[in-house]
């Protein structure tokens, strides 16, 4: 089964991978709020983030969590497109955003785009998963 | 419109009005963007007689053609107006993410005229325009400012995604080296333009925007964007130099080269001061601009700041011109830089002024020899416009002026020459003196070429041919600007690689030709203002030092290929476009 995995220590906020899978979900459209990946910006470290499900509620844990960076919210580093927050929604409609993987078998433009190894598509069992 | 917006949004910060206006699809595929469209709406609504500090001066801020279209390296904005230093049309270099979030704001210029009664800031949300008062921030230093709006800004996401480009207290004091910071970049090349916000009374732009870019063939977008990553990724210079050492890779280059001024162009570095590649390496980190794969910018993350930018300019003209062989004090230099907002290579170039001068004996008020740690707490006093500062911070023409020895000052049209020795760079020498910003090496990047014979062979001392170099190269930077493209994707490019994007994007193709055409007609309306605004032709020149005193057996024959130059250029001898030039370039009166 293959899955993205990221390295926000290798990522330089290019911003490249939005731009990219926003080009690819909507015909001829650059909008990075469209996209299903993020880049937070946290001190000047860069942390991408893949748009998840969609929660129709809030959770409340609202917890910050301690990386290498300094602490981050969690909020932050939370996948759901979630009301709490502004991410992952289209602008204009508001409909949730979430990551397709690009297709099946998964082709994914931002791993595709992203230049610095930060994003890479590698193969896991399932066994390594949960 | 596809690729661009076909809007601009003009501001009367003395009315407080905002208004929305088209712009015509000609002017666009005339100037396509950035420092062309920028200059084009500035020079067609300004005389070139203004007082740059006047309420009836304007600042357009304008996307790059590309910005906000997923190309690679377009991320460039640009800032113009007439500096009060250089008496000219400047154009700062806004790196990024400003432009591109302009484009989604739904915008491709912002134009800015009159003069506010009070601080103001102004926010750009999705085309609306609010003006509001900024007396919290006045006074602050650029981070702090960004810091402070973004707290209170009651939305913490829409915080996260609003950009902010503001001056610090050295554009508020009237500090001449102020330039603006946007987020935590330093604009480059805009001498000045602090001062002349500051005198506007406009602390802050802060925007924000939602809206889509279209391009004309997406799927097509995409594959040209893959093809030129590999492009990048097959060459050495954008491959591995520029990501692991930044541009400051030149350091060596420059050095084996023998055009490493050192001192304040006394001499030349005979070998690395302990401030070289590696070591810079080794503190700092790598960080990109908007949609650019190589990601040459480094940064010094501490715990609790980031000290963004720690490229050539900074190292070499803080540790070669003033001498400072340690990179922490570079880096805490770069970060009062950005904190006041200081242009980095005048206000290096002011202080190795100073310093030369001290060494002479002219000056006394500060122990300041080159390499001296005095150069902190007279950075300090420049910021704040305070004791010696306040000389010095008046620019290295006046300064040098002020104490009768104006050769002292290594700088053309009173803007500082970078450091590269123009001796052993006559392509440079020769662009330096004829900039239209001043002496200015990124509106005309021939180190390139001169340095690493990239795309062509250049042979480094041979009169004849350096004119018609640097007209291209010139032209071809000019245009690139417009596009918002950066100049390092030069390093990996030719201009023609990046052609084909022109049909996906906008929709239209374009040839090589036409988009030199481009940066000519960008060219010639720049000189055009700059003679209108009194320049003449003595003023193409370089420092004496530079022409007089020979280093390594040469000096620059900048009185040998300037008439050639101008021939090239389709300019009379006093320097002034003729009028066939003119009407080739579609420039005559209309
Ligand atoms: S895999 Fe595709 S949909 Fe998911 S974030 Fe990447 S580009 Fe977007
Ligand atoms: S493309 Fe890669 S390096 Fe650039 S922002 Fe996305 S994850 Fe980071
Ligand atoms: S090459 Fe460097 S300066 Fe140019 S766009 Fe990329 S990161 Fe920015």
């Amino acid at each position: 089964m293959q899955r993205i995995k990221i390295d926000p220590k290798k990522c330089t906020g290019c911003r490249q991978c939005e731009m990219a899978c926003s080009l690819n979900h909507k015909m001829d459209t650059v909008n990075p709020r469209r996209a299903r990946i993020r880049i937070y910006n946290k001190n000047g470290h860069f942390l991408p983030v893949i748009a998840g499900p969609f929660a129709d509620a809030a959770c409340n844990t609202k917890a910050m969590i301690e990386t290498e960076f300094g602490l981050v919210d969690m909020c932050i580093i939370c996948r759901a497109s979630c009301p709490h927050k502004t991410f992952f929604f289209e602008p204009d409609t508001g409909i949730p955003l979430k990551c397709d993987f690009c297709g099946t078998p998964p082709n994914p433009t931002c791993v595709k785009v992203c230049n610095t190894g930060a994003l890479e598509l590698i193969e896991v069992s399932e066994d390594e998963l949960f | 419109m596809d690729g661009w917006r076909g809007q601009l949004v003009r501001i009367n910060l003395t009315k407080g009005s905002s208004k929305i206006e088209p712009i015509s699809e000609k002017i666009l595929k005339d100037y396509l963007g950035g420092r062309g469209l920028a200059v084009r709406i500035y020079t067609q609504e300004v005389d070139g007689d203004i007082d740059p500090l006047d309420k009836k001066n304007k600042v357009v801020i304008a996307a790059g053609g590309l910005c906000g279209t997923a190309t690679p390296c377009a991320s460039i904005a640009s800032i113009v107006t007439k500096s009060p230093v250089t008496n000219t049309i400047v154009c700062g270099r806004m790196q990024g993410y400003f432009g591109t979030e302009l484009k989604f704001c739904g915008l491709d210029a912002i134009v800015i005229e009159g003069k506010a009664e009070y601080p103001v800031v102004i926010f750009i949300t999705d085309s609306s325009v609010s003006i509001r008062p900024a007396l919290q921030y006045w006074g602050r230093t650029t981070k702090e400012t960004q810091r402070l709006i973004k707290a209170e800004l009651k939305d913490r996401w829409a915080a996260r995604e609003s950009f902010i480009a503001c001056i610090g207290p050295a554009g508020e004091k009237g500090v001449s080296l102020a330039t603006l910071v946007n987020e935590d970049y330093l604009v480059t090349g805009g001498v000045g333009i602090g001062w002349v916000l500051g005198a506007k009374n406009l602390k802050a732009i802060v925007i924000k925007g939602t809206q889509d870019v279209t391009v004309s063939n997406g799927q097509k977008c995409l594959q040209a964007i893959f093809s030129l990553k590999n492009r990048f990724n097959a060459s050495p210079f954008t491959r591995e130099k520029l990501p692991k050492y930044g541009n400051a890779f030149l350091l060596d280059a420059c050095l084996k080269r023998g055009v490493l001024p050192i001192n304040n162009f006394k001499g030349i570095a005979k070998e690395l001061n302990g401030i070289d590649e590696n070591n810079i390496e080794r503190i700092t980190h790598r960080r990109a601009c908007f949609s650019c794969p190589i990601g040459c910018v480094r940064t010094v993350r501490e715990k609790d700041r980031e000290i963004v930018g720690l490229d050539y300019e900074t190292v070499a003209s803080f540790g070669y011109l003033c001498g400072i062989n340690d990179l922490d004090d570079i880096s805490e230099i770069r970060f009062l830089c950005t904190e006041f907002g200081l242009d980095i290579l005048n206000t290096a170039s002011s202080i190795a002024c100073a310093m030369e001068l001290y060494e002479e004996g002219a000056l006394k008020d500060m122990e300041l020899p080159f390499g001296g740690k005095n150069i902190i707490s007279l950075l300090k006093q420049i910021g704040k416009n305070k004791g010696l500062g306040k000389e010095v911070g008046k620019g290295g023409s006046i300064f040098a002026n002020s104490l009768n020895r104006p050769h002292i000052f290594m700088g053309v049209k009173g803007n500082a020459i970078p450091p590269f020795d123009p001796r052993g760079l006559w392509g440079l020498g020769l662009h330096m003196a004829t900039s239209n910003f001043g002496a200015y090496h990124l509106n005309g990047l021939t180190v390139i070429e001169e340095l690493f014979n990239i795309h062509e062979k250049v042979e480094p001392f041979l009169v004849e041919e350096k004119p018609e170099f640097v007209k291209k190269i010139q032209d071809m930077t000019a245009s690139l600007d417009a596009l918002g493209i950066c100049i390092n994707a030069l390093f990996a490019l030719k201009v023609n690689n990046i052609l084909p994007i022109f049909d996906f994007v906008f929709g239209y193709k374009i040839d090589i030709e036409e988009l030199l055409l481009v940066g000519e007609r960008i060219w010639n309306l720049e000189r055009f203002f700059n003679l209108k605004a009194g320049l003449c032709q003595s003023d193409d020149t370089l420092p004496k030092r530079l022409i007089e005193e020979p280093l390594n057996g040469y000096t620059c024959p900048l009185e040998e290929m300037l008439p050639i130059y101008y021939k090239e250029r389709g300019w009379d001898k006093e320097g002034k476009p003729k009028k066939e030039t003119l009407e080739r370039l579609g420039l005559c009166k209309g």
